[in-house]
C-alpha cells in the first residue's frame, strides 16, 4: 500500500513511468547520489542499474569474484570499467588477479572501456582474458610490474576491435613485437605510452606514435625511433630526457611529415623548426591536446 | 524575403488555438506559445487543431502552469530573433545577457511548486513533449534529491521501502566498493 493514499490523491515519485525515473537519475552528478537512490526502494533501484555504465573498483574489494559476478549481473549495461588499487596494502584483502579477470571477462560481455592500475596480480596469462571481451574498443594499464611484452602480443592478436591504447609505467615491457603486429593487423589508432624505459624503439608500420612523460627516453632513443620507416606523427610530450640534438635524430625519419613537441624543456623551438613538414610547438597552452591529438591522428591514418 | 518572413510571424502570432483540459476548461493561446509542445506542434501540422485541441492527461491547474512557462519562454524566444538582426554585437550580447537572466528568474519562481505539482508537471511536460520545462523540472528533483540518505529520500517523497533487510544489505555491500 502506498502511503500516498493515506494522504489523499496527490501524485508521488513513484507515479512516474520508467523514463521519467530515468531523466530524474540521469541528472544526479556524483555515484554517491546514486548509491543511495538505489537504496530508496526496489523500483529505483532497478531503474538506477540499468542506468550505470561505468564503474571504479578500488582497494578493498574482497573476495574479488563473487562481488564481479553479483556487480554484472545487477548492471547489465556495463561498459566502463576502472580497477585501481593504487594505495593498496595487504590489510585491504585479495587485489584483482588472473582468475577474477578471467570471470569478469565470461559475465561481462558490453565492456569497452578498461582500466588496470596498480594491479600488481595480473600477470601475462590474465592479459590474454582480456580477449574474451569482445567489444572492448579501448584499454588502459597503468603500472602493472608484472606485464611484459609477450602478454600485450595476446592483446594485440585476441582484441580485435581495439582502437586506443594506452601504457603508463609498466617496467618490464620491453620489445615492440606487439606494436608491430597491431600496426600490421590491428584496428589501433590511438597509441600513448608514459614513462617508457628506453628500449628497441622501432616498428616497422606504426604510423602514429604519442610519448607522455617518457623521461627515460633520450637523444639515443630518438636514434632508434628515426629508423620506424611508416611514422608520420610523432607527439612529444613532457619527454625532458630529450634536448635538441634528440631532434636533429628524429628529422632523420623518412616518412616523418607531423612533429608535436609540447613541453618540453629541453627542446627549444628553433631546434624543431624545418624538421617535418608539419611542426607544432608549445610550452603550455590550455586547449592544445585535443589540437595536438587532430594533428597527429590526421585524416590519412591508419590508411596505407 | 525579410518582410515575408515578418508578415508570416505576424500570422502565425494572431493564429489562436484553443487547449482543452482534463476538465473541460478551455484555454485561448497564440500558435507561437503553443508550439512549444512538440505534440501541439505535430497536431497543428497535421491540421486537427479545429474546435480546439483535447488534453485528456492535463487538469486546468496544470495546464495553466504550463501555458504560463510557454508564454514566457515564447516570448524570450521571439524577442532573441528579434534582437540578432537589429543590434550590433555588443549591444546584442548585452540584451542576450538580460534575457536570460530574466528567464532563469522566471523558472526559479515557476519552480517554486509543492511536491505533487512538480511531478504534474513533469508529466504533463512529457505528455506534451516540452525540452525545456522537462529538463527544468526533472533538474528540480534531482538537485532536491542530491547530498540526501536514503532514509531522507523516503521521507522527502513518501516513498515506501519494499527492500528486504537482505537486499538492501547486498547493495549497500556493492556500493561500498562500486564508487564511481
Amino acid at each position: 500500500m502506498r502511503s500516498r493514499k493515506h494522504l489523499g490523491c496527490a501524485i508521488s515519485m513513484e507515479d512516474l513511468p520508467e523514463a521519467l525515473l530515468e531523466e530524474i537519475i540521469k541528472r544526479l552528478p556524483t555515484t554517491s547520489d546514486l548509491n543511495s537512490i538505489s537504496l530508496v526502494c526496489k523500483r529505483l533501484h532497478t531503474v538506477e542499474a540499468e542506468l550505470r555504465d561505468t564503474i571504479y573498483v578500488g582497494c578493498g574489494v574482497s573476495p574479488v569474484t563473487p562481488a564481479l559476478a553479483s556487480l554484472c549481473s545487477r548492471f547489465r549495461n556495463l561498459c566502463k570499467m576502472e580497477f585501481n588499487y593504487s594505495g593498496w596494502t595487504p590489510n585491504h584483502g585479495m587485489q584483482l588477479d588472473n582468475q577474477d579477470l578471467h570471470v569478469f571477462s565470461s559475465c561481462c560481455l558490453s565492456l569497452m572501456d578498461l582500466t588496470l592500475s596498480f594491479c600488481s596480480y595480473i600477470d601475462d596469462f590474465g592479459l590474454g582474458f582480456l580477449a574474451c571481451f569482445k567489444k572492448l574498443i579501448s584499454l588502459r594499464l597503468k603500472a602493472l610490474p608484472e606485464i611484459t611484452s609477450a602478454g600485450l602480443l595476446s592483446v594485440a592478436v585476441g582484441c580485435k576491435s581495439l582502437s586506443a591504447l594506452c601504457l603508463m609505467s609498466c617496467k618490464n615491457v620491453g620489445s615492440v613485437e606487439w606494436l608491430e603486429y597491431l600496426g600490421k593487423n590491428g584496428s589501433l589508432e590511438e597509441l600513448v605510452v608514459e614513462n617508457w624505459d628506453e628500449g628497441p624503439l622501432t616498428c616497422t608500420v606504426l604510423e602514429s606514435l604519442k610519448l607522455v612523460r617518457c623521461i627515460a627516453i633520450t637523444n639515443a632513443g630518438m636514434r632508434h625511433l628515426a629508423r620506424s620507416p611508416s611514422l608520420i606523427n610523432l607527439t612529444l610530450e613532457l619527454c625532458d630526457g630529450l634536448t635538441d640534438r634528440g631532434v636533429a635524430e628524429v628529422v632523420r625519419a623518412r616518412k616523418l611529415e607531423s612533429l608535436t613537441i609540447e613541453k618540453c624543456s629541453r627542446i627549444s623551438l628553433e631546434a624543431v623548426q624545418g624538421a617535418a613538414k608539419t611542426v607544432h610547438y608549445t610550452d603550455d597552452c590550455p586547449g592544445y591536446k585535443e589540437w595536438a591529438n587532430c594533428c597527429v591522428y590526421g585524416p590519412d591514418y591508419p590508411a596505407l | 524575403m525579410a518582410s515575408a518572413g515578418s508578415g508570416d510571424e505576424k500570422a502565425a502570432a494572431a493564429a489562436m488555438i484553443t487547449l482543452i483540459s482534463s476538465d473541460n476548461e478551455k484555454f485561448e493561446v497564440t500558435e507561437a506559445t503553443a508550439t512549444l509542445s512538440q505534440t501541439i506542434r505535430h497536431m497543428i501540422e497535421d491540421g486537427c487543431t479545429d474546435g480546439g485541441v483535447p488534453l485528456p492527461n492535463v487538469t486546468s491547474k496544470i495546464l495553466a502552469r504550463v501555458i504560463e512557462y510557454c508564454k514566457k519562454h515564447a516570448t524570450a524566444a521571439a524577442g532573441e530573433e528579434g534582437s540578432s538582426s537589429s543590434f550590433s554585437d555588443a549591444a546584442f550580447l548585452e540584451v542576450d545577457r538580460a534575457f536570460l537572466e530574466e528567464l532563469e528568474e522566471f523558472d526559479d519562481a515557476f519552480l517554486e511548486v509543492d511536491r505533487a505539482t512538480l511531478f504534474d508537471l513533469i508529466l504533463a511536460a512529457n505528455y506534451l513533449d516540452i525540452k525545456g520545462l522537462l529538463n527544468l523540472t526533472c533538474q528540480k528533483v534531482a538537485d532536491s534529491v542530491k547530498g540526501k540518505t536514503p532514509e531522507q529520500i523516503r521521507e522527502m517523497y513518501n516513498i515506501v521501502n519494499d527492500l528486504t533487510p537482505e537486499e538492501e544489505a547486498e547493495i549497500r555491500r556493492e556500493t561500498q566498493w562500486a564508487f564511481e
